[in-house]
């Protein structure tokens, strides 16, 4: 999947005639008074519906289409400050975390999948945000965004993943680990298991909170 | 004023006055300045929302034959701009305005949209000669308004009077209004002129930290 960096805070884009953007409507800086806005629910009520109850992303997002004859201009914002980044998905699927998703093309889908028992054993719940389909997606991370190249496992904290490919899955935690866990009441830190790419923000929302807490 | 400068975190910028030269500057934003400068009270715009801050304004002079320097910082992670030297006319958000040379004046203005029943914001109007700096929360960008634009007005930190504004017209308002956006926050501005904006929204931020955080430090 290729990715490229967008070196400001903000995302600008000349909409050609025809085409069309989703978005979330608090997303939405500016465009050109032409563009016409729709809202829908995209993928249909079921998956929007499920989409709402599964994940803080509302039902119906914005539909921001290019009636004219010539290209439109828009802009976007993401509300946490950090990297945007642009991938173009070509029949591949990537998993977006909480609050990541900035805007995709209309022919991206969007669906709530199955997130695997691995997920489910480790605290990372039940369904994920999927991107799948043909078109560009942009996302954005809280601070600086970190691809890295996975093909093994990796341990982290899941605050700082922002994303994740289809070739990768959580994987559940040791009988022991488990035990121990329900045990003192306590999550532990999950591993991501196969080959693909995964993006890792630099900053974590709870991060910023436990800090701010700290200081209250 | 001789130059700009920011430092090599971003969050603090330094200005050299020439001697004779002076400055305004809002209170807040004033880190230091040397030790000879005069830094007085100058100005006080009382508010103009019915529960904004008043604005408080220094004047910092310097009377000595050398040139001198201040320091100044915004409240946030902040990305500095210096508006164009010459001709000034723009209204300003008040939290976002740093400071101004003195031929720049400097007035509180009417809640500029006021169909944002809730706009807690001061604005102020900038016009005369010189220049003026303002502070956004993130990298500022500018949207160049050649015909008509809509823009989010959590985004506007300043624009070009020369530009009309009228609250969005309601062509097509029961589609904005499932999409969840709120129309009173979109604006519609036509004509020539540039509209100034900020990527991060305070209260965008708020509502995402507040889940985490605990009940008495919200």
């Amino acid at each position: 999947m290729p990715a490229s960096w967008l070196t400001t805070q903000h995302l600008e884009l000349e909409l050609e005639p025809g085409c069309a953007l989703v978005t979330l409507p608090g997303n939405l800086s500016h465009l050109e008074a032409d563009l016409h806005l729709k809202s829908s629910l995209y993928g249909g009520l079921p998956h929007a519906l499920f989409r709402r109850l599964c994940s803080r992303m509302p039902a119906r997002l914005l539909q921001i289409n290019n009636p004219t004859e010539s290209s439109r201009h828009l802009g976007l914002v993401h509300p946490l400050p950090g990297d945007l980044i642009c991938q173009t998905l070509a029949d591949q699927k990537v998993t977006l975390t909480q609050h990541a998703f900035l805007a995709c093309d209309l022919g991206v889908k969007i669906r709530m999948q199955w997130a695997g028992i691995g997920s489910v054993l480790s605290g990372q719940g039940i369904f994920h945000l999927n991107f799948s389909g043909s078109g560009r997606i942009w996302f954005a991370g809280f601070g600086a965004l970190v691809e890295k190249n996975l093909d093994g496992e990796l341990l982290l904290d899941p605050g700082y993943l922002v994303a994740f490919e289809d070739g990768l899955r959580f994987l559940p935690p040791s009988l022991p680990k488990l035990l121990l866990c329900l045990v003192r009441g306590e999550g532990s830190s999950p591993r991501l298991s196969g080959r693909g790419k995964l993006y890792l923000q630099s900053r974590s929302l709870r991060g910023l909170a436990d800090w701010l807490n700290n200081h209250s | 004023m001789k130059s700009l400068m920011r430092d090599p975190c971003g969050n603090s910028l330094q200005l050299q006055l020439n001697p004779g030269r002076s400055f305004w500057i809002l209170q807040r934003a004033l880190v230091a300045a040397d030790g000879d400068l005069t830094v007085r009270r100058a100005a006080y715009l009382p508010s103009r929302t019915t529960a904004g801050p008043s604005t408080a304004l220094d004047l910092c002079e310097n009377t000595s034959s050398d040139t001198r320097s201040i320091w100044l910082a915004a409240a946030t992670d902040s990305h500095f701009f210096a508006l164009a030297d010459g001709a000034l006319d723009m209204a300003v958000r008040a939290r976002a305005f740093l400071a101004a040379e003195d031929g720049v004046k400097i007035a509180s203005c009417e809640p500029v949209f006021s169909a944002c029943q809730e706009e807690p914001e001061e604005w102020l109007g900038l016009s005369g000669s010189g220049t003026a700096i303002i502070s956004s929360n993130g990298t500022m960008y500018q949207v160049t308004i050649d015909g008509e634009y809509l823009v989010n007005v959590d985004n506007v930190i300043c624009y070009s009077k020369s530009l009309s504004i009228a609250a969005q017209e309601p062509k097509r308002p029961p589609t904005r209004k499932m999409a969840n956006l709120d129309l009173s926050r979109i604006y519609h501005f036509s004509g020539r002129g540039t509209v100034w904006c900020q990527p991060n929204q305070t209260a965008a931020l708020s509502s995402l930290l507040r889940p985490y955080l605990k009940r008495n430090s919200v």
